[in-house]
């Protein structure tokens, strides 16, 4: 049996690649492990829990679900570094508004994979736009269960926002405003 | 629970029909027989169709190894009153080596222990077993993974390229 199964060369059984993924989270290595085959592909596609994305114009939030499904942590980052000297113009972009309204929406019943991010419990933006209007309709979808809310040296919500999001955050949770510059 | 003193004989049968003598204590290291001997404390003979002879014995090897370790340093702590810190240290540091010295084995065996640790329960086996597959992974690039993973790479290069240009910002690394 075992020597058979040497001979044919299956690799690593599915349910051991599953529990060897859960100790490996270095994107890197992740990178690495999606491009050895077609089943760690996929394995490594169904349980990445984080993705940073250093470019929000880079892909967009329906690819991302429906490559990891089981995203649980999800940083954004937008505007180039060089926005914090004023050395971007105004209306360069990086509105966190699609990404909101994809992560805020419900996903269909139809759908077999995580359309929405169900499992998301902590969203980080960066150098991004977020409105008063981006920031009430993520919390009226996920203000249950996000656990960590971080925006990052964004900019377009007024203190409206802050009021709504003090009173949503029911469930010990962690909220960080950052600002520098 | 304090029945360590009987030393009830188990005997565990692997898939290929082997059987496997052990002690009580020995066979209670698997959680998923120890639930079994709770549920019902007569049980002497448990088949185990999920694990070859070879892995199972290197399964009880480890329990054997570890339960006796357990009893050296706790046989220590009773003699000298006080357990000492530089003995227990020296004691965590050989159990360490032997399982270091343990997991000197091929990828295929070592599926196969994940598997079983998995299947029984091992917690101690199974950290163990997977964080060595995953050092085995760290810092390799998909060529070197297949090859100590004797993996055949069915990606053909338009879908290897589509991935690759797909996911420039997932390589970033996490702050």
């Amino acid at each position: 049996m075992v020597e058979l199964r040497r001979m044919v060369s299956l690799g690593i059984p599915d349910v051991a690649l599953g529990l060897v993924l859960g100790f490996i989270d270095d994107p890197r290595d992740r990178a690495a492990i999606s491009l050895v085959c077609r089943a760690w592909h996929r394995a490594d596609a169904l349980s990445r829990q984080h993705v940073t994305i250093a470019m929000s114009y880079a892909t967009g939030p329906a690819r991302l679900a429906r490559r990891f499904p089981s995203l649980v942590s999800l940083k954004i980052k937008s505007k180039p570094r060089a926005a914090m000297f004023n050395l971007i113009p105004h209306d360069w972009g990086g509105a966190a508004a699609p990404w909101i309204a994809h992560i805020a929406a419900p996903t269909p019943p139809s759908f077999s994979f995580s359309f929405s991010f169900d499992l998301l419990r902590s969203l980080h933006l960066r150098r991004m736009v977020v409105t008063d209007s981006d920031l009430s309709l993520l919390l009226a979808a996920k203000a249950p269960i996000l656990l960590s809310l971080k925006l990052d040296r964004c900019d377009g919500f007024s203190t409206h926002s802050l009021s709504l999001i003090a009173s949503s955050c029911r469930q010990p949770s962690s909220f960080a405003l950052l600002f520098f510059a | 629970m304090a029945r360590s003193s009987t030393e009830n004989m188990i005997t565990l049968m692997s898939s290929d029909g082997e059987e496997f003598m052990v002690t009580e204590k020995v066979a209670r290291e698997c959680t998923t027989i120890r639930n079994m001997l709770e549920d019902d404390c007569v049980i002497t003979n448990i088949p185990l169709p999920n694990v070859t002879s070879d892995i199972l014995s290197m399964v009880i090897e480890y329990c054997m190894e570890h339960v006796a370790a357990a009893e050296k340093a706790a046989a220590e702590t009773a003699e000298k009153g006080s357990s000492s810190a530089p003995a227990a240290a020296k004691a965590n540091k050989d159990l360490e080596e032997w399982d270091k010295a343990f997991m000197n084995v091929d990828v295929y065996t070592l599926c196969d222990l994940i598997l079983a640790a998995n299947y029984l329960n091992v917690s101690g086996l199974l950290d163990l077993t997977i964080q060595t597959a995953a050092n085995l992974i760290k810092g390799k690039s998909p060529e070197q993974i297949r090859k100590t993973f004797h993996i055949q790479n069915d990606l053909s290069l338009e879908e290897e390229e589509k991935i690759r240009s797909q996911t420039p910002w997932a390589f970033e690394k996490s702050e």
